[in-house]
Order: C-alpha cells, then structure tokens, then sequence
C-alpha cells in the first residue's frame, strides 16, 4: 500500500459500519462552529448598536447568549463523544481483522517477518492510532468545519478584509504542507530503521555468552554505535523538515492576524467598516489562527498514525493462505499420496526433489534419512502450511488445493518436535483438540496419553498454568500433554515428528507410550529417530537428497536396499547417548 | 509505556544531581529549556501590545498611532520564527543527547559479568535499552518543559495582565481559575482510566505474542481458536475502557468550549459595554483576552510538574538499574563479597601467592610444579564455587588436562559441568581454589585475555541474525573472506554453504532458525576454528543429529580437538571413548577419574550411566 488514498479506502469500509456516530460527530462539528459565528454575530450587532446608541434591549442579548453558550456547549461534548466512540470501535475491528487475519496467513510470510515486526505493528503502531485518535481526531473532524464557518462568515462580514487575511494562508500553507510529506516518508524510515535496531540489539543481548566468550563487544558497540548514530541523523532530518513545515504554517498564521487587523484598522479608519465588524472579526481570528496553526500539528500527527495505519493495514494485505471447496475425502482413496513433489523455501536450494510415495489407510509409515532430508518439511507439506513448488498431494484423493484447508486439517493429529503449550491452563491446552470438550472428555484424553498422573500431582490439577512457552513443565510432560491435544482431536492420520532430543529413561517411556497410544487404529506418517518406530512400521520410506528412495518393509530393506542397511547401521552403532 | 506514579515524596538535591548526570554535555539544551517559555511570553506580550495601539488607534482614530503598531507587528513575527529556530536546536540536542545515552547503555551492557545476563530476562534488559531509553526522550522533550514551561509562562501572563487593566484582568483570572478547577474535578479519574486503559493494552500485548508463538497449534486443532477469542475479548476490554475515558473526555471538552465562549464573547462584551461607559479603553480588553490563554495553560498545568519531575526521575532510576550494575573491573568473588581480597589479589604479590597456592597443591599431588606450570593446559584446583553465596555447586573439583590432551565430563545434568565449563571462561569468579590456565592462574588474565585463548562451542549455538559470514567471522573479528571460507571448509560447512544462492551471504534468519540444527552447529564449529585459540571447550549437544548431519558435525570436532587442549561436556560414547580422561562429575565433585576401560572395570557410577544409555538406544 503506497498511497494515503488506498489507506483512506481501508479506513472508510470501517467507517461505513459506524455511519450514524460519524454523522452525528460532523453534525455536532458543524454546530460547534456555527455557535462560534453566532457568538461574534452578537458581538458586532451589539459593539455598533452602542456606537449608533439603538442598543435598547439588553434582556434578549442575554437569553441569546444563553442559547448559544447551551448549544455550543451541547454540540462540543457531541463532537468527541461521537468521534471518539466511532473511532475506538473501528480500531477495535482493525485488530481483530488483523489477529483474525494472521492466524489466516501462509506460514512463508510468518517466517520472514520476525516476530518482533508484526508484534510492534500490532501494538506500538496501533498504539500510535489510537494516540491520534484520542488527542487529534477530534480537531481533525472539527477544524475544517470551523475554518469554513468562519471564511463565509467573514466575508459575508467584509470580503476585501477577509481575503487580506487569507492571502498568507494561500501562499504559505502549500510549502508547509509539502514538507509534511517528506516527513511522514522520513517517520515511516525512521519507524522502521529504529525497529531494525531494536531487533539487532535484543539479538546482541540473546546472544551474550557468544558475544563474551569470543570479545566481540567491541566490534559490536561499533556497529550499534553507527546504527545510533544513524538513527539521530535521520530523527534529526526528520525534525528539520518538521520545524520547517512548522515555520510556514507558524508565518501564515501570524501574518493573517497582522494583515487582518491591520487592513481592518485601516478600512475602520477611513470610515469603510463600522468597530463591531472589526471586533467581531477580531473574535474569530485569533481562533481561526488557532486552528490554522494547529492544523500544522495535527497534521503532522496525522502523518504520522496515517504511517502507523499504513503498516498496519499492511498485514490485512498479505494474502491469505489459499483454500478449496472440497470438504470430504474419497472413501477408497489412499490416506495421503504424494505424485513427483518438489518444494523449495527457497528458490535453488530445493528441499524436496520430486518425491512420491503413498500411506495407505490404516497403516504406518516411517520416514527416515539424515536431518536436512526434508522430512519435517515433509510433514509442513500436507499441513497445508506451505505449497508444492511443483507435483501433486493428494489427502484422501483429492488434491490438496481443492480442499478446504480447515476441513483438510480437521484430517490430520500433527504432533510436531517442539509441542507449543500456550500459556492458559493444562485443562485449556487439552481442549483446543475439540471444539466444546467437556471435563470429562479433557480427563479421559489426559489418561489415555500417560498425562493424567502427573497433572493430577499438581497442586492445581488441571488449572495449573502452562506457562511461557509451556516453561513450568518437563519437555516430557508437555509432550504428553500435546498428545493428549492430539487425542481428543481424533483425527483419523496422525502426523508425527519424532523429537531427537533426548528425555530422562522414564519420560522417554511415557512418551513413548502415549504416542503408542495414539498412533493405534489411525493412518500413521511419522519421521522416526526411533529404532523401535522404524522396525514397526508396516512400511519405510528412505529419504535422500529430498527423493524418497527406497520403500520396504525393515526385513525387505535389510536385504535389498542400499541406503538403508548403512544408516541402520549408524543407528545402531555409533549415535547413542549419554544423558 | 505505562510510568509508575510514586506519591509525593521527597526528593534531594543529590538525586536531581545524579538526575542531570545523566545526560551527557547537556549544557545548550538546559539552556534551551530556560530560554523557550522566555521567548514564548515575549512574543505573546508584544502580540498583545500590537492588537491594543491597533484597535485603540482605530477608536480614536489617530494615524500616527496606527502606523507605530507596525513596529510590534514585525518583532511578534520576526520572535515567532526565531522560536522555531530555537525549538529546532532544542531537538537537536535532545536527539544527540539520546544517542550518546543509548551509546552509553549499551556499552555498560557489554561490560556487565555474564553472571548478569544469565540473572535477567533477556527481555528485561531489551525494554530498558530501547524502550525506556526512547521514554527518555519525552521526558527530555515535554517533561521538563511541563515543569518549567507553565510557571514561567502563567506567572508572567498574570502579571501582564494585571498590569493591563486591574479590573478585567482580575475578572479573566477568576474565569480561567473556575474553568480550571472544573476541569481538574473532572479529569481526576482520567489517570485511573489511563492506567486500566495501559493494563489492557498490556494484556492484549500478552496475549498476541502468545498467539503468534503457536500459530501452527492455532492451524492444526480448531479448538485453539479460543486464543483469537481470547485477544478478541482482551481488545473488547480495552475498547470499552478508551470508550469511558472519552465519555470523560467528552465531559471536558464541553467545559472548555464554554469557558472559551466566556472568556472570548462574553469578557469582550462587558468589556465593550465598559470602554463606551469610559471605563477602560478598548484594546487593552482585547489585549488581555490574547494573554488570557497563557494563564489557563498555567493553571491547568501546574498540577502536573510534580508529576512529571516524579516521571522523569523513575524513568531515569530504571537507566539506571542497568547503569548502576558493577561492571566486570569491578565485580568480586563470589557475587561481590570478596571484593576487596579480589582488588587485592590483582597485585602482583598476592598474585605470586596465588601460584604459591597451586604449587602447594600440586605438590599434594605428587607433581612436580614446574613441569605442570609447563604442561597443563586447564588445571582447576581445590575449586568451590556458588551461584547464590550459600549453597554449593561445586565443592573441591580438581581437574587437570595436559596441554594438547583431551578431557571429557559426563555426569548426571545438574551436577556442575556446565558451570565448569562458565568457570574457566571466566563468565564468574571462583570462590575457592584456583583456576590455572597455559601455565598461569586465571586471575593474572584480563578476560579478554582470558578468552582470547579459548574457543567455546556451547551446546545450542547462538546465530546472530546476520549473513552467516558474519556469524563466522564473529570468531575473530578482523578475519578476511579467505579465513571465513577456510575455515567454513575445516567445519564441512562450505559445501552446504555454497549450495545456497547467496552462498556466504545468505542470511540465517532469527536466531539462525532458517538452518537445521546440524548446520548451525557447523557454523559454530567454524567459528571455533577461526578462532584458533589453543583451548577448547565444548558442550556437546544432547540432540542426535542425522547421521550425515551427525558425521559432519563428529568430523568438524575431531578436526577441530586436533592439537587443541579440550575440555568437553560429552554425550556421546563415542567421543568419552577417545577422551584421554574421562571425570565424572557428581554433586559438584569430581566422583571418579580415569579412562574408558579403567572406569568400565571400576563398576562404578560411569559404568551405571553407559549401560542405563544403552538400554534406552534398545528400546
């Protein structure tokens, strides 16, 4: 999104949905202002009538003072009241479209974009939105009604004198204001370049004990050094091509208030306007100057949510992951089927090379060859997170970009290396595998993945926080616990992705046991470490330079494979551990 | 950023002083800061005298009158740009002055004990560099000036215009003083609602990094969309608190167009009433209207400067937690209790003594000092070491590796090997006993000596998230291209290198995580090797690798032993096989010693720990 206009489109689809608070706040701006004219009106009818000594009845000045003050002061409430309700409740929709709309988003973008990015969109941007909203908007709504109210007003009062007044407003204000498009070019660089250094510096702290234990701090202070220095220079351009925007709204302010006054004292002077036109002209225009001047802020401010909103919105524009119509599989079909499927993450360094195989329903399949094989990419393939550069898969028959990706998912159990816990409770993780499960349901998944004993052991039971990344927990029981997730998803295949990293004897046997558990009765593909798993299987799948290459039973394999028998042979010999 | 408000309390002369030092060659902006209100009340009183002689000329009708206003016309303008000018350097110093403290941050950061790091969240010290640091600014920016800015500003706008007309001025005071006092009533739980509104900005925060985190769980299993349900509501509760604060909000602004209607319309209408009854004479009524603003800015925010002193200086005490933190030169034994026996121990006396200490030791030993001074490579003696100062990692470890040899350590996880391995980097300093290494105690290095001979490979390497040239070449900064590549190629990594497009460019992404876990390793390895430091120490991963994944790393390490003194934490049989001597470490002991066979023989806990990992490979 490169323009304020496609922003403003984004914008106004929100608005549409709050039209009536978005009325009523022009509305009430729009009354504000006219009370203001009316005010100074009263002034100049009564200032002449003085001066022409026909100012009789000064009861009705009063009540009509009255009025104007209940009025202007009824309108003023409306106005914020109005645009601060509608402008809330849009910013509310843009975060919840945008948090929709990532948990929507192809796993390519989520990995580019470090965490840290989308998470300063979503929060210190918006933050900066809703900074505007509640200090600028307002003004932003209101000053243009006000200026206008007061231009006719003004000339309806003395148009020479009004277009004396407005000639340094013309001539300046252009200049001002297309410096405010460097600068909002200038805070959006800024904005980014100071994130980059963000991220950079929370990398250097993560990785202290590198950055110690080989002297590495004063090459990086250097490099922060220039980037800090970097960052001033451009903060420093940035407030230049502020301060001289600021100078031209600043010069067109002044200098209407001095050619009004002036040209006005001059006109009363040679007998052309009467002292009540020049005092009610004199009422408005410090105010108009006010607004003219503040404009120059706010609109500066507004440059700067309008870059907020542009980075925000830019994740509403990131293309979704790509889903099908297609809701049910073939019943004869086999479980999965992958036709000559290449895939690469990036472009030349293929991962996956042409590689077919199929699981037939109901049986296990274990994936093996060295790490780098593209297995767990594998896995990440029919989870439909990325797309095959080039072949088919096909779930249960039907192609996988003909499937629906939610219905398709509601397929698979995939039980990854590194099982994400959230940080709710162990009863909340457990019940994300099913939509409305109920205690019982959660108790007898726990059970049946070798979680119950443990989790009972809590003080908590099942109301014991997860915590950060699941951090209060053993690596064993939050992968017990991911499994009892798994179960109660009952999905008929099960994606499975051996952890390789090694648990105490027991938790290993538990694990281990769980999974067993699980695997029983489904479509099994899993990317084994396991010698127990690998002999298991009903069939092996070899993987080398991202083909499948041989496929056997482990007996079949023993005797006529090639690649096999020596990383059996690895297994059993050499890589085994002490812990 | 929400700011914690103390209440009022008293504050020192001494913390306004440590205050300021903060701030590094400061004098133009303080002097910019005094100046700005100064500039500020001169142009709006000249302003003001201009709008008088205008609109008194123009009742009297006196030419001359109206021509000398002129004069104050140009000077108001000719004020109103200098200021601009001068809020320009104002800025500018302020962004100097906020990246000399950056600078200053981050170069303490560097200098503070491992110890520190391995104490605090990485996070933690992430919010004080750049966030609290960026609140900083404001402070400098609008903080200071809302302490100064309303008192110079209210203080000489009254006197103005009081000066101007006794009668009419006392009048708008009275006005902006209501005005502000209803406005103070009426913003009084404006803060609270501030505070809810942060509350659940920070628990909207919480739980998005929690969504993004599990974004495949969210994916994979339906049920997980409770989490989106969850941000949803967080954002809901937050809405709904911004919408009572503008309800407030609302509440003030009507307030203010009201008084603004008094103050403009009705003032000016008694005014007028009052300049035809002969009272006064008109322009100094609206002289005094123009000033009238300056007094309202006064009184509404006078309020807040204790506020925002108390802001500035909390802000500045969370600085200075990272800044207050001793650094390396000045950390003691033993979390600082030994410090001053450690200042001492730097002179070359007791440095002697030292020695004396180990010779004393080694002659316990049954060897020959001299020879071990000239052999060892790594000798640790008698060594005690506790994190906390009271409960023991380790208790008594001796161990010694002769230069060029190979020393693993096995042992339960827990029982101190990787604080071992902390030790001899000298990440803290020992308590007890003494650490010698290539013949010297490690006390007589610097740690950048210290480690200039040690090449460390830990366990999960850390990537930086840079081209993976960097990442090498972070073994020995002033490397060229060809030092990279060689050893990239010593690690067997330069062909999986050069099989991306960006060959030694490619980046590795956050935390290195667009590589496997094997190529990572081999990155570390090469950046041992770049090192060339005649020691090794290394923490074997616990993870098994693939077995290509898994040579090449095995291969990268042998390579990488070849020559070199080594100390690793060991988990593979393999590389225990070949150690000259294998420790066993227990309960911060070393339990028992010696080579794979004679510990087999020994029947020991190392024979338990092989035959219990055997098993769990058969299973």
């Amino acid at each position: 999104m490169k323009t304020d206009r496609e922003v403003l489109i984004r914008i106004l689809k929100y608005v549409r949905r709050h039209i009536s608070l978005i009325l009523s706040a022009l509305a009430a701006g729009a009354m504000c202002a006219i009370c203001g004219v009316a005010g100074s009106e009263l002034l100049k009818r009564v200032v002449d009538g003085l001066e022409e000594g026909t100012l009789t009845d000064i009861g009705s000045i009063v009540l009509m003072c009255a009025g104007i003050l209940a009025a202007g002061t009824g309108s003023a409430w409306l106005t914020r009241y109005a645009s601060g309700n509608a402008a809330t409740k849009i910013l509310r929709e843009v975060k919840d479209d945008a948090v929709a709309h990532i948990t929507g988003m192809t796993a390519e973008f989520l990995e580019k974009n470090h965490s840290g990015e989308l998470l300063s969109r979503l929060t210190d941007d918006v933050n900066r939105i809703s900074n505007f909203v509640q200090d600028d908007l307002i003004l932003v709504i209101r000053n243009p009604f006000l200026l206008v109210f007061y231009l006719i007003y003004l000339l309806y009062l003395n148009p020479a004198l009004c277009l004396i007044s407005v000639v340094p407003v013309v001539l300046c204000l252009p200049f001002g204001a297309a410096l405010t498009t460097k600068f909002k070019a200038g805070s959006r660089a800024y904005m980014q370049y100071s994130a980059d250094v963000i991220s950079a510096s929370a990398d250097m702290i993560g990785g202290m004990e590198v950055v110690q234990s080989c002297s590495l701090q004063e090459t990086l202070l250097e490099d922060y050094r220039k980037s800090v220095w970097k960052m001033t220079d451009m903060a420093v351009n940035n407030d230049k091509n502020q301060s001289k925007g600021y100078a031209f709204f600043i010069l067109s302010g002044t200098l209407s208030s001095i050619f009004c006054l002036t040209a006005g004292g001059w006109f009363c002077l040679q007998g052309r306007m009467t002292i009540g036109t020049l005092i009610a002209f004199f009422s408005l225009l410090p105010q108009m100057v006010e607004v003219i001047n503040d404009m120059a802020g706010r609109v500066f401010n507004s440059k700067v949510a309008m870059a907020a909103a542009e980075r925000v919105f830019e994740i509403l524009n990131t293309p979704a992951e790509p889903s099908g119509s297609k809701t049910c599989g073939a019943k004869e079909a086999p479980a999965i089927e992958l036709r000559d499927v290449s895939f690469a993450y990036e472009e030349g360094v293929p991962v996956l090379n042409g590689v077919s195989f199929q699981v037939p329903r109901g049986k296990t399949v274990a994936l093996v060859g060295a790490s780098g094989g593209g297995k767990s990419t594998l896995l990440r393939l029919l989870c439909g997170f990325y797309r095959p550069q080039k072949g088919e898969i096909f779930i249960e028959g039907v192609p996988i970009e003909d499937w629906n990706l939610e219905k398709m998912r509601s397929r698979f159990s995939y039980v990854s290396q590194h099982s994400y816990l959230f940080p709710v409770s162990v009863a909340e993780n457990i019940a994300m595998g099913k939509d409305g499960a109920d205690e019982e349901a959660i108790r007898l998944a726990a059970g049946a993945a070798n979680a119950a004993g443990f989790i009972e052991e809590f003080p908590e039971k099942y109301d014991t926080m997860a915590g950060e990344r699941g951090s209060r927990l053993s690596g064993g029981q939050i992968q017990r616990i991911a499994i009892a997730r798994a179960i109660l998803k009952d999905a008929p295949i099960l994606l499975l992705d051996e952890a390789t990293s090694a648990l105490d004897v027991q938790a290993e046997t538990d694990v281990q046991k769980a999974l067993d558990r699980l695997a029983k009765g489904r479509t099994t593909l899993v990317v084994a470490h396991r010698l127990s798993t690998i002999k298991n299987a009903d069939i092996i799948v070899v993987m080398e330079d991202g083909k499948a290459v041989e496929t056997g039973t482990h007996d079949e394999l023993l005797k006529r494979g090639s690649v096999y028998p020596k990383l059996y042979a690895a297994y059993t010999g050499k890589a085994w551990l002490l812990s | 950023m929400v700011i914690i408000v103390m209440k009022q309390e008293k504050i020192t002369i001494a913390e306004l002083k440590r205050y300021v030092s903060l701030f590094e060659k400061s004098g133009v902006y303080w002097c910019c800061l005094l100046l700005l209100p100064g500039i500020e009340v001169l142009a709006s009183a000249i302003n003001a005298l201009f709008y008088r002689k205008i609109i008194n000329a123009v009742t009297i009708s006196n030419h001359a009158m109206f021509r000398g206003a002129f004069w104050l016309a140009a000077a108001a303008l000719a004020l109103r740009l200098f200021q601009r000018l001068a809020v320009f350097t104002f800025m500018y110093h302020i962004r100097q002055i906020m990246a000399r403290l950056r600078l200053r941050v981050m170069g303490h950061l560097f200098r503070l004990p491992m110890s520190y790091f391995e104490k605090h969240h990485t996070a933690d010290s992430v919010q004080k560099l750049c966030f609290n640091v960026e609140d900083i600014k404001t402070s400098l920016a609008n903080r200071h000036q809302g302490i100064l800015k309303p008192v110079i500003m209210g203080i000489s706008a009254i006197v103005l215009i009081l000066m101007l007309d006794l009668r009419i001025g006392l009048m708008v005071v009275a006005l902006s003083l209501i005005s502000v006092r209803a406005n103070m009533v009426l913003s009084k739980p404006l803060r609270s609602m501030s505070v809810t509104i942060q509350n659940r900005f920070a628990s909207c925060t919480e739980s998005l990094t929690d969504l993004l985190a599990g974004i495949d769980v969210i994916k994979m299993f339906p049920g997980a969309r409770t989490m989106t349900e969850k941000y949803s509501e967080a954002n809901g509760g937050m809405a709904s608190a911004a919408m009572k604060k503008f309800r407030r909000m609302s509440d003030i602004q009507a307030v203010e167009w009201a008084s603004g209607f008094l103050c403009n319309i009705v003032i000016l209408l008694i005014g007028v009433f009052m300049s035809f009854a002969g009272m006064v004479d008109f322009g100094t009524v609206v002289a005094i209207l123009s000033l009238q603003g300056m007094v309202s800015f006064f009184l509404s925010n006078i309020g807040r400067a204790w506020g925002c002193l108390i802001d500035s200086l909390v802000l500045a005490d969370r600085v200075y937690e990272i800044l207050d933190e001793p650094v390396w030169e000045e950390q003691g034994l033993c979390g600082g209790a030994n410090l001053h026996e450690e200042r001492r121990g730097l002179q070359p006396d007791r440095e002697r003594s030292h020695c004396g200490n180990a010779n004393l030791h080694e002659e316990r030993h049954g060897l020959h000092s001299d020879r071990e001074q000239g052999l060892c490579g790594i000798v640790m003696r008698d060594v005690d070491f506790s994190y906390d100062g009271s409960e023991k990692v380790l208790n008594g470890v001796d161990i010694t590796v002769g230069r060029g040899k190979t020393a693993a350590l096995v042992g339960e996880s827990g029982g101190g090997k990787s604080t071992i391995v902390k030790l001899l980097l000298g990440f803290y300093p020992v308590c007890r006993g003494m650490i010698g290494v290539l013949g010297k105690p490690a006390s007589a290095y610097s740690p950048e000596e210290l480690r200039k001979n040690i090449a460390y490979v830990p366990q999960d390497a850390y990537l930086f998230a840079t081209s993976i040239k960097e990442n090498i070449r972070y073994g020995k900064p002033e490397a060229d291209d060809e030092e990279v590549v060689a050893a990239a190629k010593r690690a067997y990594a330069h062909e999986f290198i050069m099989s991306f497009p960006d060959g030694y460019d490619t980046m590795v992404g956050e935390r290195g995580e667009s590589l496997s876990g094997g190529q990572r390793q081999r990155i570390a390895i090469a950046r041992a090797f770049i090192r060339n430091a005649p020691i090794l120490l290394l923490d074997e991963a616990t993870s098994a690798l693939d077995s290509e994944s898994e040579r090449l790393v095995q291969k990268g390490i042998e390579d990488l032993m070849g020559g070199r003194t080594t100390l690793v934490v060991a988990h593979r049989l393999s590389t225990i096989e070949k150690a000259d001597m294998i420790y066993v470490i227990g309960g911060g002991k070393v339990c028992e010693k010696g080579t794979h066979d004679e510990l087999m023989r020994q029947k020991g806990t190392y024979r338990r720990l092989v035959e219990l990992s055997g098993r769990q490979q058969n299973n």
